[in-house]
């Protein structure tokens, strides 16, 4: 008999939050407690399947690390010593606290630290506008946004690619196939049905290269010299779309003066990849219809190199007429149906002189006030909506821990980290780990008990998607929203982090902003405008994704109403409006005399099977699959080094050193070694110095986040392309 | 089930390693036991071209997830690929799907 049979058992519509995917899950649910989970066969992201991470759900859900109450620290900061407390209490006193911080040094002085997506913004955004405080962000600086805006400014949203119709495939700066396996799985099919072409950019043979007709090795951090060698092949071997180019863009005449001294002679030097496969693949790009070309986080990794690189990678799209062509990638923009996170924001809410006072925003405009300003201005005009403020309009990180550090140019006094590990996701660990100790307040929600939560003074139990509905919509950008229903009432006295900011708000007078008083209600509220009267149980039964049909139109929500080549936003604010190739801070050419002792050029941030991010390394059956960290080296270097496959080796920066085990890659240019990211120990000691390990090998330890350095437009992080050297360590 | 059996397709697996957990959950073995197992081979093929092969393995504790397939489920590993790239069948199907599918492999258990 098929468990759908058995008495008493309830299949539930869940989606998956063990990375931000959100596959759909049916959850088999009897007498309130999950009995099984399997891919929910109709579901259009993940068709059934499930990756290794929610076979783990009953480990991950009973976990006896796991956080079930609040807690509040007794002893000194770090010292891992904290009493169980009720809610009320725990909520009575950060609120106290708060008002106390926000009568002294003004609202501004509290911060707040995100993680991937797997939260309501929405709320916190929400909570922080009627609070006054502009001071809030995620890891947005490195993952998905810069890219976001870059198109946006060049077309008016994001372009979406559209795989399944798609003969060429473009994956740069991405590894679908550990990163993004749905994704992986629609680009076999389009391999295998329409015979699709499949070019992979990437300094090393990933599982996602590994399938791919040609890959281009290039050195770290150049990517932005390959686009723009690209955009020059392309057009001056007129391959570009004329009728398209005439039709929709303009600035084309400035960009192609522009990009004639990015010859595919000049991008061989630079990138290391010999120039007739750059002029091969820019053929191939230009002529092969239809072309779609897929984001990737990487190229948002390389500080003063990542501008460019976001940018040409939106003209060639538009050049080569592969934009909103069906196959290609399309310009699809908000779900303009229901309200979308940012109807949910309250953005009007905080006034300009606290916008004024956003970190960060004198320098990385694009991502802050000023830009997103500008940005709002002409998507609302065009689509009615506007992007969202949480990801799309972030204080600085790097801001953030030097106010805290420094009081400079105001104090940082409190900050409220949610399903986030600042210690190990933002570069610069040792003065993200300074700030977190200089606050007056750090407030910690999460699943487990974090080196963050280590040295918070009040650490709240999360629910997980196992215990919550779901809605979102790729960061609040997206043209879609993915909707589940709550397989089970949250165990113990874990919440939501909607929850979390509701009843923080409520005891700080915001009571009249928060109606609903369950996520299920907030859902339903955001479906309203469809008019179906639904509950969110029976919505989900039919509906798992909504998006609206995009209108057809001939014009983009641009200041001109074309494709701007030329961006007028981009020259309004003062930035470069053509791509211009800028090498990063920290290369064997931008800095010759650090290559001598740091001879290396270093990749952070590698993703692999099965962990997301820094999670799930409590989990016994994925831990032993990949118990320790390893750095990808090439043999022949390491054995010049002394290294044996296998063997511990410090990787070290002018910032510090971690350890990790060396990994044999003949993939690999020999002087390229790449680290891989997000690691701490779960099973070492919480309590300071250790703080479960999260000095030893985890790769921000090896970043800067010095704001000089980091791409000027959108605040890119630098995390790969930087100099470095190894040795081996004593066991 | 003899006549029952895999058919792997080796081209298409992206070595996510899902179809090792997939039927370590399901079958509840202990750490060190597999039903299945992910290889990967990295090699230069003439020319120069460096191309990686990951290939799935079924193991002797296979039993193509018996009581699954009784309750009228696919094995869990088929069943959560998420590449979709194994089939399970009787194996005179899958022999006919494998001559219009090269790089596969097909398997079945003793």
């Amino acid at each position: 008999m098929s468990i759908e049979l058995e008495e008493g058992v309830e299949v539930k519509k869940g989606a998956c939050w063990f990375c931000y995917q959100n596959c759909g899950m049916l959850v088999y649910v009897k007498n309130g407690e999950i009995i099984k989970i399997e891919g929910d066969p109709d579901h259009p992201i993940n068709r059934g399947a499930m990756c290794p991470r929610p076979h783990t759900w009953k480990e991950f859900l009973y976990h006896p690390q796991r956080l079930n109450h609040p807690l509040k620290r007794v002893g000194e900061r770090g010292e891992g010593k904290f009493k169980r407390i009720s809610w009320s209490e725990a909520l009575d006193e950060i609120a106290a606290k708060l008002k106390e911080l926000k009568e002294k040094y003004g609202p501004e002085c509290v911060a707040s630290i995100g993680g991937t997506n797997r939260t309501d913004d929405w709320a916190r955004r929400r909570f922080f506008n009627l609070f006054g405080s502009p001071n809030i962000c995620h890891i947005a600086h490195v993952c998905w946004l810069p890219t976001f805006i870059a198109e946006t400014v060049t077309y008016g949203w994001y372009a979406v690619p559209d795989i399944g119709n798609s003969k060429l495939i473009v994956v740069w700066g991405r590894n679908s196939g550990t990163n993004n396996l749905p994704e992986m799985r629609s680009i076999l099919d389009a391999k295998e049905n329409n015979n699709a072409k499949l070019i992979v950019v990437d300094p090393r043979l990933s599982e996602t290269a590994a399938k791919a007709d040609i890959w281009l090795r290039n050195r770290p951090g150049t990517d932005g010299a390959l686009a723009l060698a690209w955009i020059n092949v392309i057009i001056n071997e007129g391959l570009y779309d004329k009728e398209y180019v005439d039709k929709y863009c303009i600035g084309f005449e400035k960009l192609r003066e522009h990009i004639q001294q990015y010859t595919p002679e000049w991008a061989e030097k630079v990138t290391w990849i010999p120039k007739e496969d750059i002029v091969e693949t820019a053929r191939m790009y230009a002529t092969i219809k239809p072309a779609t070309m897929l984001w990737g986080s990487k190229n948002e990794h390389m500080g003063w190199g990542s501008p460019s690189l976001l940018r040409a990678r939106a003209i060639l799209k538009a050049i080569t007429g592969n934009l909103n062509r069906p196959g290609g990638n399309l310009v699809l923009g908000p779900d303009t149906e229901i309200y979308i996170d940012t109807d949910l924001e309250l953005n009007e809410a905080l006034p300009p002189e606290q916008r004024a006072k956003q970190l960060g925003a004198d320098r990385f405009k694009m991502m802050t006030w000023p830009g997103y300003e500008v940005i709002c201005k002409y998507t609302k005009e065009f689509w009615g909506k506007m992007p969202p403020a949480e990801w799309c309009c972030e204080a600085h990180p790097s801001y953030i821990w030097r106010a805290a550090v420094t009081g400079k140019p105001y104090p940082i006094k409190a900050i409220i980290v949610l399903a986030s590990n600042p210690l190990v996701a933002y570069g610069n660990s040792k003065l993200v780990y300074e700030a977190l100790k200089s606050v007056e307040l750090l407030v910690t929600m999460d699943f487990w008990m974090t080196p963050t939560a280590m040295l918070s003074d009040y650490v709240l139990p999360a629910a997980s998607w196992l215990e919550r509905p779901v809605a979102t919509s790729s960061f609040g950008t997206s043209c879609f929203l993915i909707l589940s229903e709550r397989p089970i009432q949250p165990l113990y006295e874990r919440k939501t982090d909607f929850e979390f900011w509701r009843e923080l708000g409520v005891r700080l007078g915001q009571e009249e902003y928060w109606p609903w008083k369950t996520l299920e209600e907030a859902y339903e509220y955001r479906l309203e405008p469809l008019g179906l009267g639904l509950s969110l149980s029976e919505f989900v039964q039919f509906i798992r994704m909504h998006s609206t049909t995009p209108p057809t139109t001939e014009k983009f929500a641009t200041p001109s109403g074309k494709i701007e080549l030329y961006s007028s936003i981009l020259e309004q604010m003062g930035y470069d409006p053509l791509p211009t190739y800028k090498e990063p801070a920290m290369t064997p050419y931008s800095n010759p005399e650090l290559a001598k002792e740091y001879p290396l050029i270093l990749v952070t941030g590698i993703k692999f099977m099965p962990f997301h991010h820094s999670e799930q390394r409590q989990i016994p059956v994925l831990r032993r699959m990949h118990p320790d960290p390893l750095c990808h080296i090439h043999p022949e270097t390491a054995r010049s080094l002394g290294i044996n496959d296998g063997d511990w080796i410090w990787i070290e920066t002018p910032k510090g050193r971690i350890k990790q085990r060396a990994f044999y890659d003949v993939s690999l240019h020999p002087q390229v070694v790449c680290a891989e990211a997000s690691w701490w120990y779960p099973e070492k000691p919480g309590p300071e110095p250790s703080l479960y390990g999260v000095f030893e090998s985890n790769a921000n330890v090896l970043t800067d986040d010095d704001p000089e350095i980091l791409d000027q437009v959108y605040g890119c992080y630098y995390y790969t392309g930087l100099l470095c050297k190894v040795y081996k360590a004593e066991e | 089930m003899s006549k029952y059996g895999l058919l792997i397709d080796y081209e298409y697996c992206t070595g996510c390693h899902t179809c090792e957990v997939a039927c370590k959950q399901e079958h509840n073995l202990q750490p060190g036991q597999w039903g299945i197992r992910v290889f990967e081979y990295i090699q230069k093929l003439p020319g120069g071209k460096l191309y990686i092969t990951y290939i799935p393995f079924p193991t002797e504790l296979c039993d193509l997830c018996q009581k699954r397939v009784e309750a009228g489920l696919a094995p869990s590993c088929v069943k959560h690929c998420m590449a979709a790239c194994m089939k399970f069948g009787p194996i005179e199907e899958l022999a006919k799907e494998m001559a219009k599918k090269p790089r596969t492999v097909l398997w079945a258990p003793k």
